[in-house]
Parts: structure tokens; sequence; C-alpha cells
């Protein structure tokens, strides 16, 4: 049998490959100093305090829930999970909740993220909402108030972090580019946050810098600097320079709902954190770069992307109502909107005057529908945005099936339909369909699918955007849009990449 | 008394400075223990570090202060144990320079008790690990596992002949 030396020397090898990091005393009393977390039946009861006050207010309707004063404010308290399996590691915290707020109505809020200390190190950072006070570029201001560490009373409610008030206010510059790459260079903060430099330290670090970083949709990607360094930064972190993207650090509490508007890569939409108090229901745009400090309250616009419709408004009769507000001292007592049609060309252009200092209200008449870049312009501040403008679709279709010359001979059977929205047509005998009107209420809900068939051919599922078919000819008078689709051969019913040929094309002049 | 022993009173005693020489004494094998369970660095890394936190929060409740050490090697196993579920990865291996003792007993045969141990299911791997690496007496590990001393000796047993049995298959394989 192999004798213990030899398991001994074998175990040793092994374990030389692990080195003691860097101390980690500091790091670890700080933690331990957060307020532990209370015992199993404590953790219970708030438990079943937190469900009881979380249906009563349901029933309550969560409207009111969420504007009443309330023990934990906006988001529904995490219930915590029961580890698997017998070890006694301890659970999910129920700390870490936000405070209410309590901000007047000109007072604004903003979220960081910080580690909570009853998480283990691979959970993420929690969101801590605070109140601060309207006016300058959200990021940056997020960014300032990450930087000052939790506060006594966050650190009380289990928060922890790596920043503290020694790394308050040295955050030098952030600047974010029209690509959305996001250039954040600190002043030297290897020293008030040195422990930040180890391995397990930095994935923490980087989490809440990140994850603060991209609750803003319009950064897309980050460069960290010290002292205009991106290998200062990197080096500290015993790495090389490099460029953070959202995908990895991005929390989803604060992005839109993800809808999204085919072939527009239109400015997204936050969710109302960073919104003026009144304003939180709105969706908002954030216009780049960054540092114009201006933001579109979009009052029409359905949350995702900066939307609008083409006209004054929707056919409901709301109007499509942006409210500007411009934190920069150079603004100036009006702001000219600048648009360009980005496929077609066709410009746009008005002037608003303010009407308070740094607020513009307007209603933004785009004049067809496709996708459109903004240039708003006040003062010495200039910033961009990108807009989808929509209109209800007139669209009509021809079914035709692969592998064939076009023909217009008989098409046994083949139908059309958008089930999401209820709209389904039978074709004539040449396989024609149309005209077909997709209304505007559903285009809020883009993309969905169109599902053509026929009689002996497979299911053809194509997806369906919006303005996004830049013919200009007509089959049909009325139908701006006109699609042909390509049945496969075969029977039976397939999912979208069954859809051989199916896809939007041009208009064609008809016969 | 021992200085372990001391700067447990200490600790209890709210000492917080008696950390300093218990982190000293005990971070770096308890690291390289961790490392043996997760084969995995930063999951070592945060093991030991939220064992520690641990060891503040809760060095109250060690009745016995000379029993420090199977009582920290617990935390540290569980948390290591705990944090490696949550985790994928692939474990990496990297060939150290050979020490004094490889160079005696012959890095070949090193080489293939490493990888047979690292063959075992976690239950034997972590007994020889404590008995072996850590050092803990039989005992010890009985209060490190929170199983009993028995059992302690039994696992020992299967994990060598399970040891054995991987052994021999590997240099069946070679000659195969």
């Amino acid at each position: 049998m192999t004798d213990e030396r030899t398991i001994k020397a074998a175990l040793e090898r092994e374990a030389r490959q692990m080195k003691l990091p860097p101390d980690q005393l500091t790091r670890i009393e700080r933690q331990a100093d957060a307020p532990a977390r209370p015992g199993l039946w404590v953790r219970v009861e708030v438990v079943a305090a937190v469900l009881i006050l979380a249906v009563m207010l349901g029933l309550a309707g969560w409207r009111a829930w969420s504007t009443a004063p309330s023990t934990f404010v906006q988001e529904p308290p995490t219930v915590p999970v029961v580890p698997e399996g017998p070890e006694p590691g301890p659970p999910p915290s129920t700390e870490c909740l936000s405070a209410p707020l309590t901000a007047g109505d000109k007072a604004s809020e903003v979220s960081l993220f910080f580690t909570c200390s009853g998480d283990s190190f691979d959970a993420p950072p929690r969101a801590v909402t605070r109140p601060v006070s309207f006016g300058g570029d959200p990021i940056r201001t997020a960014l300032e108030e990450l930087l000052k560490g939790p506060t006594g009373d966050e650190q009380a409610r289990g928060f922890a972090s790596f920043f503290h008030a020694g790394s308050a206010g040295m955050l030098k510059s952030v600047t974010v580019t029209d690509e959305g790459r996001a250039i954040v260079d600190f002043a030297d903060i290897r020293q008030p946050l040195n422990n930040a430099s180890t391995s397990a330290g930095s994935k923490q670090f980087l989490q809440e810098l990140g994850q603060t970083l991209f609750q803003f949709a319009a950064v897309k990607e980050a460069e960290f600097r010290i002292e205009g360094s991106c290998d200062g930064f990197w080096q500290w972190l015993q790495s090389s320079c490099q460029v953070i993207t959202a995908e990895r650090y991005r929390a989803d509490v604060t992005q839109g709902t993800g809808r999204q508007v085919i072939g527009c890569d239109a400015t997204p939409t936050q969710k109302a954190l960073f919104a003026r108090a009144d304003l939180r229901s709105i969706p908002w745009i954030h216009a780049t770069p960054a540092d114009a400090g201006i933001t579109g309250h979009l009052f029409a616009s359905p949350d995702g992307v900066a939307t609008t419709y083409v006209g004054p408004g929707r056919p409901d009769g709301a109007s499509n109502k942006v409210l500007w507000l411009v934190s920069h001292p150079g603004a100036g007592s009006e702001l000219a909107v600048s648009g360009t049609n980005m496929t077609t060309g066709e410009t746009y252009h008005e002037v608003f005057p303010s009407s308070a200092a740094g607020e513009f209200p307007s209603i933004i008449a785009l004049p067809a529908p496709g996708c459109w870049k903004l240039e708003l312009t006040t003062g010495a501040v200039t910033g961009r945005a990108v807009f989808a403008a929509l209109r209800e679709i007139d669209f009509a279709l021809q079914v035709r099936v692969a592998g064939r010359e076009p023909t217009l001979g008989p098409i046994a059977g083949a139908r059309v339909s958008m089930k999401e929205i209820g709209l389904s047509q039978v074709t004539d005998g040449r396989g024609m369909a149309g005209p077909m009107t997709v209304p505007l209420s559903s285009i809020e809900r883009f993309p969905y699918d169109l599902e053509v068939s026929a009689d002996g051919y497979k299911t053809c599922v194509i997806q369906f955007g919006s303005m996004v078919f830049p013919g200009t000819g007509r089959w049909w008078e009325e139908s701006p849009y006109f699609l042909f689709v390509y049945l496969p051969e075969g029977e039976g019913t397939v999912g979208s990449d069954g859809c051989y040929g199916g896809r939007t094309q041009p208009q064609t002049p008809g016969p | 008394m021992s200085e372990v022993e001391a700067a447990v009173r200490r600790l209890q005693a709210g000492d917080r400075l008696a950390l300093t020489p218990l982190y000293h004494l005990h971070a770096e094998s308890a690291i390289r223990t961790a490392y043996l369970i997760t084969r995995n660095k930063a999951t070592a890394e945060d093991a030991v570090h939220e064992a520690f936190v641990q060891v503040i929060r809760t060095i109250s409740s060690l009745r016995d202060p000379a029993a420090f050490r199977p009582w920290f090697y617990r935390i540290v196993i569980n948390a290591a144990k705990r944090l490696s579920r949550r985790r994928w990865f692939a474990p990496a291996f990297m060939a150290p320079e050979a020490s004094p003792e490889e160079k005696v007993i012959g890095t070949e045969e090193i080489e293939a008790v490493q990888a047979a141990l690292a063959d075992l299911p976690a239950l034997h791997r972590e007994v020889l690990i404590l008995r072996y690496y850590a050092d803990l007496s039989e005992a010890e590990i009985a209060e490190a596992l929170g199983i009993a001393a028995g059992t302690v000796k039994s696992r020992l047993h299967r994990a060598k002949e399970a040891l054995e049995a991987r052994l021999r298959s590997r240099e069946g394989g070679w000659r195969r």
C-alpha cells in the first residue's frame, strides 16, 4: 500500500500551487463588523412577516403600495432561499434592503451597488437607492456616490464595500462616447482601496463598479484609468489594460424591458431611477455624450427604446411629448432639435423655448417612419439621441413556393396570421393576402412572428419588424409594405429555422 | 497555554488584535487545504476569507479554546464545499518545482499518487487531506467533520484502499 509519506508529498505538491493572498485582515474585520444576520427562527419570522405584508399590499394594489409609506420601499423584498444539502452554510440574507426615500419633489435618486455582508463572495452586489439632489450628469453622480462607500445607515442595513470615505472624491472624470464606451478616470485609488487588488477582492470591486456604471443603458462598455492610465488601473488589479462590457456586469434591476424595434438601434430608455421625483413613471433617455447633461423624458414612448409616432402623436390622442432637461450650466433659453432619417436622409428641425431654467417641453413630430438621429442643441451644449418613429403598418403579402419560379398559380390553403395580435387572413388563389394593418397598440410589442402556411408545405415563421421595410412602390395602393414569403417543401409545422427564404423584400411594382 | 489558545481567549474577550496571530498561524495552511478541496484558487481564497469572518462572529461559541484548530477547519471545509457547489471550474494543473521530499521519493511516483488522489470521491479525498496535509489527528478530524472517531478511522482506511485501487488500475492501463 502507498505509504503515508508519499500521500503527504503528493498533497503538498498540489497545495504549493496556492499562495496566500496579501494581507486580508482589514477586509475580514470590516466584513465581520457589519451586522450579523439574525438567527434562523428570527429569519423565518421575518420572511413570514414579509410574505404576509406582500400579500396584504398586493391586495391593496401595487401602485398604492409603491407610493405609500413603506417599511421596505420600491422593490418587493427577496425571499431567502434555503441552501441545498445538509451543510450548515449561511443562507442568503434578508438584509440589505433599500430604505424608504424621503426626497422632495425636485430631488432625485440614484442606484449604487454594494456587497451585502451576509452574502457569500460569489453573490452579486445589491442595489442601494440613495437620494441625491437633481441635476448634473447621472453617471458621474452615481460613481461619485459609489466612491463614498456605504453610509452609516447603509452599513447598518448590511451593505459593505471596498469604497469608503477615504475614496470619496477620487473620480476625476467620466465621459461616454457616442459608441457607448465610458472612460472613467480615477485619481490614485490604489492606496485607499489597497485591499481591492487581490483576486477575490478585485472581482468584488469590479462587480460594484461595473453594475453601478452599466445600470445606465447608454453605457455599453467601460475603460477604467488611474491618473489617465488604463495600464495603471489594470496592473494594480494584476492584469493588463482591457475594456469591460456591459453583458458581464449589468444588473437587470434598472434596465428597460428589452423591447426593441428591428433595424433601429434606438437609444435605450431607463426605468425611473435618477429621474426627477415628479417624472418617475416616465421612461427617460440619456443623450450622448453623457457630460452634456441632457436627459429626455418620453411621455408617449413605451419602455425599452426611445420611440415616437409619426406625426404629432398616437391615434389614441397621446402626444409625442418629450420633456428635455439640461443640467449643463451652458444651456441656453431654447433647444433646437434637428433630425435626420438614417435610411432616407429626410430631415426634421424644430426649436423649443425653455419653460424654466434647463427645461424644454417639446412635441417631437417626426414626418416619416424610420430610425431618426436627433441632434439636440442649446446654448453651448450639444447632445445626440436616436429615436424609432413608428406608425400603423399596412402590408400585403404573397406566398410563394421555394424552389420554383415566382408564380401566380394557385397555392391551396395559404394562410397568414399574427397570433399575438389576432390578425389572420386566408390568401387568394394566387397566394396573395392583404392589405393588412398592424395596429399601433401591437407595435409596442415588437418584434413578433408572422406565420405563413399552405396545404402541403411547411409552416414558415418570420420575425416581423416595424418600419424597417424601406420600399417606395406599391403593390396595392394602400399597402406601403410588401412581403414575399417562400414556403419550404414538405408537410408539417416547423419553427423559424424551417422558413426557407422567408424574409421581407423591398416592394416591387405590381403587374 | 499555547499561543493559539491565548489568542483565542483574547479574541473571545473582545480583543480584536488577537485575530492577527490566529490569521498568520492558520491562513496559509487553511487556504491550501481549501484549495485541495475546491481545486480552485479564487474559491479557496473566498472560503478562507469567509471562515475568518465567521471566526470573529462566532468565536464566543467555542467552548474549549484549545480545540480551535479542528473547530476552524470545520468552518473552512464547510465554506469551501458550499462555495464549490456554486461554481463550475476546470481545475488547472501547473507542475510546481520538486520539493526535497519529492526528489527522494521520485517525481513520477508522486505524480501518479497525485493523479489518483484527484480521482477519489470527495469524501475520501477530504479525509486524506485533513490527515496528511493539514496534519489533524483522527480525533480532530472527527471534530472538524462532525463525525465519530471510529468513522474517521474506517473512512481513512477505505480512502487508502480506493487510492491503491486507482493506482493499480493506472499501472494496468499503462501496461496495456
